[in-house]
């Protein structure tokens, strides 16, 4: 995640406060965790896919599953067989490839992880960092902490903006170094100094980045306003009121196991 | 008679030692602005002037260390004693290098972090954000990223940014050199009428200060020199008619290298900028200089001649003695040199001559050749002892020892990227001679017309993309009338 993670937009998912998809979250998390069949986990994950869908659109779908893939195949490939009980459902001559409780392991954790993936992708691709930031601050956390992570989100993709540069420039005086995307395989001792010179650059920043933050007025003894805002009163009621329900729903196979 | 609104004393400082070199930047410094008075501060690279201006916002000592003496006074508020977050209402500073300055992720919050820090109501914040917006001409900016905008809109980002806090003192480091004529005139008329007590501290003088400064200083070995725009900057060389002709070229005609014929390059992305050359053709021995106004699409032009982007149409050829032929982006790496803004980012070697030598070595010299060789670009770049560590040199040093390892490359055409930035005239001309005496052409980047009018052979004047017009010297003094039209 970094400063281009969030997708502007003025979907429900924008619109809704926050702070109250922040503590979502947390029944979010939990509910995959549950000992609830596993339609309800599955179901639960279709629908986040088609809110996001809905709401970022289809292609954005592809961002975290193209991401967690590989964890996913090899979740695919190492959780059978290490669950061999129950019924064979594959074999191959005389071994077999996948039982019955292999196929739930597999299926209970690819939902998990999968569930996850999303509920934070949905979350964090639809909050603004200074939104973020105020939701925070809102839940206590002190301001200093807050800047830490701001910066954090602007300079680690800088780091990477410096890093093309640098490589850029050492292309020219080199003229030996491959193309960006070439397939030729340098060692590592021979990027030794463009990350020299990348960690030259994020050093020399350091002391620069306290003087602007000061010039700015951080340290200032007066209570600090806030520029943007976020929801107060009913319309803050109302999305807190959908995450108690939204909560409620997640919990309800768990409390009312007879309503499934 | 009235208090002056900046009022600098005896001021001494030294940074903290390194390497047991402990000289002072500042040596009795003494000078003062009244209000709404503009000052000039001018000097060359490494006088001490972004340590100056940092001074006077209370940022050093306190984040470099070294010890400082005398007194800064700014109204009421006794500099060297007070926090910069506390002066943040007295006296603002505008960054040489903008991208050191900008750290928030919007244009809008950028200018909102200060006001958030005086605790102003947020009615209050959201107006003066919309109105400094659009005097510099930002509006609709509200949530770009300002790590996307040219270096010329970073620059009046950062300035609405002190004209949204409202100090009476304005402090701009080097804050003219990446704005083209225009803008360096709007923000200028903008910090008069508003009655804001300026000091701008440059390398160079600009004819656009001279009626608008009240008081011209030249900053030179640590010591402020009072002086008069005119006569006294012609006596300390900064004026540039004062240095005579441009830089001496080698003889012979000048033999055509690089063509490039039908380029098109598009950045990525919907309703992106995009660069468009129908021809181009560039000589060994000749300095062609390529101006126009922030986001023409110069710097784009000379990625693609030395094959750091590569064009959607089109193709750029050399002629490497056996005739023309089209050259890939890996083989113009090869042939065509380009110093980047930033000299940083081209050296990263224990000594100098590790960067010297390294070139060298990519083209097989013996070690006796190469050390013949290095002795001679220490001597021609005025460099200091091959064994000191570049990152202990000062930025004048750095960006001569940057062009001495693309001189020591010999690549047939050298793109200098605003090299111009952050250097005297005298510095500039120097350089430009001694990259010039190897035979080979020079491309120069700049904003600086008059410069560009001095030293070049030609001067190719971009716009929107293309290259809008062409100037040989009998031309140049259409230029001013080309780029008011343009403006």
């Amino acid at each position: 995640m970094g400063v281009d993670f969030f997708k502007p937009g003025d979907s429900v998912l924008h619109r809704y406060d926050p702070r109250a998809k922040l503590l979502l979250l947390a029944p979010l998390f939990v509910f995959f965790f549950l000992p609830i069949p596993l339609w309800v986990s599955a179901l639960y994950v279709v629908s986040l896919a088609a809110l996001i869908a809905a709401a970022l659109g289809i292609p954005e779908l592809a961002i975290p599953l193209r991401a967690i893939a590989p964890v996913l195949a090899l979740i695919l490939l190492l959780t059978p067989p290490f669950h061999r009980g129950g019924r064979i459902i594959l074999r191959v001559f005389s071994l077999s490839i996948l039982t019955q409780e292999g196929f739930r392991e597999t299926a209970v954790i690819l939902i998990r992880f999968t569930g996850i993936s999303l509920s934070f992708f949905a979350v964090f691709r639809s909050i603004e960092l200074d939104d973020l930031v105020l939701a925070l601050r809102w839940f206590g956390v002190p301001y200093s902490l807050c800047l830490a992570v701001i910066i954090a989100f602007r300079y680690i993709p800088s780091l990477g903006v410096t890093y093309r540069n640098v490589i850029d420039a050492h292309r020219l005086r080199e003229g030996s170094l491959p193309v960006r995307g070439s397939r030729r395989r340098r060692s590592l001792a021979s990027y030794l100094p463009v990350l020299t010179s990348v960690l030259i650059q994020a050093v020399k920043g350091i002391p620069v980045l306290a003087m602007v933050l000061e010039s700015r007025g951080f340290g200032r003894s007066n209570r600090r306003s806030s520029y943007a805002e976020l929801k107060k009163g009913w319309a803050l009621a109302v999305d807190f009121l959908v995450c108690i329900g939204v909560t409620a729903l997640l919990l309800a196979p768990v409390f009312f196991p007879w309503l499934l | 008679m009235t208090n002056p609104d900046l009022l600098v004393r005896d001021l001494t400082f030294r940074y903290p030692p390194v390497a047991e070199q402990c000289y002072p930047v500042l040596e009795g410094a003494s000078f003062s602005l009244a209000p709404g008075d503009i000052g000039a501060m001018i000097g060359p690279a490494d006088a001490g002037k972004t340590t100056l201006a940092r001074i006077l916002v209370g940022l050093v000592p306190r984040f470099t260390g070294g010890s400082v003496s005398g007194t800064i006074r700014c109204r009421d508020a006794e500099i060297l004693h007070s926090p910069p977050y506390d002066l943040l209402e007295k006296i603002g500073l505008v960054f040489q290098d903008s991208d050191e300055q900008i750290f928030t992720t919007r244009c809008d919050t950028e200018i909102a972090f200060a006001l958030e820090s005086l605790g102003l109501p947020r009615e209050d914040i959201a107006i003066r954000i919309s109105r400094t917006l659009a005097q510099f001409d930002l509006s609709g900016f509200h949530g770009r990223n300002p790590t996307t905008l040219s270096g010329g809109e970073k620059k009046r980002l950062l300035v609405a940014c002190i004209a949204a806090i409202d100090p009476p003192v304005w402090i701009l480091d080097e804050s003219l050199e990446e704005l083209d004529r225009s803008w360096k005139l709007r923000i200028l008329e903008y910090i008069r009428s508003t009655g804001k007590t300026a000091l701008f501290l440059d390398s160079r003088w600009t004819p656009l200060l001279a009626k608008r400064c009240a008081k011209v200083w030249v900053l030179s070995k640590g010591r402020v020199v009072d002086t008069i725009a005119g006569a006294g900057l012609r006596e300390e060389g900064i004026l540039l008619r004062s240095l005579g002709a441009g830089p001496r070229r080698p003889r012979g005609e000048p033999e055509r290298f690089l063509q490039a014929d039908g380029l098109f390059f598009r950045f990525p992305g919907p309703g992106t900028f995009s660069v468009s050359v129908e021809k181009l053709e560039l000589s060994k021995g000749e300095l062609c200089s390529l101006i126009g106004r922030n986001g023409s699409g110069k710097s784009t032009l000379g990625r693609i001649l030395c094959g750091l982007l590569v064009p959607h149409r089109g193709l750029v050829s050399v002629n490497m003695g056996t005739g023309s032929h089209a050259a890939r982006a890996e083989e113009l790496n090869r042939t065509v040199g380009y110093l980047f803004q930033n000299p940083d980012h081209q050296i990263y070697l224990p000594t100098v001559r590790d960067e010297l030598a390294l070139g060298l070595k990519h083209a097989g010299a013996t070690f006796a050749e190469a050390d013949r060789l290095i002795s001679d670009a220490v001597r021609l770049f005025s460099l200091p002892d091959p064994s000191t560590p570049p990152a202990l040199m000062s930025y004048g040093a750095r960006r001569r020892l940057q062009a001495a390892t693309f001189f020591l490359l010999e690549r047939g055409i050298l793109i200098l990227d605003e090299i111009d930035s952050g250097l005297s005239y005298g510095e500039i001309l120097a350089l430009l001679e001694a990259l010039l005496s190897g035979g080979r052409g020079i491309v120069m980047i700049t904003h600086d017309v008059e410069l560009a009018r001095r030293v070049s052979d030609r001067i190719l004047l971009m716009d929107a993309g293309r290259i809008s017009a062409e100037f040989r010297p009998s031309g140049f003094g259409r230029i001013e009338t080309a780029l008011a039209c343009g403006e």
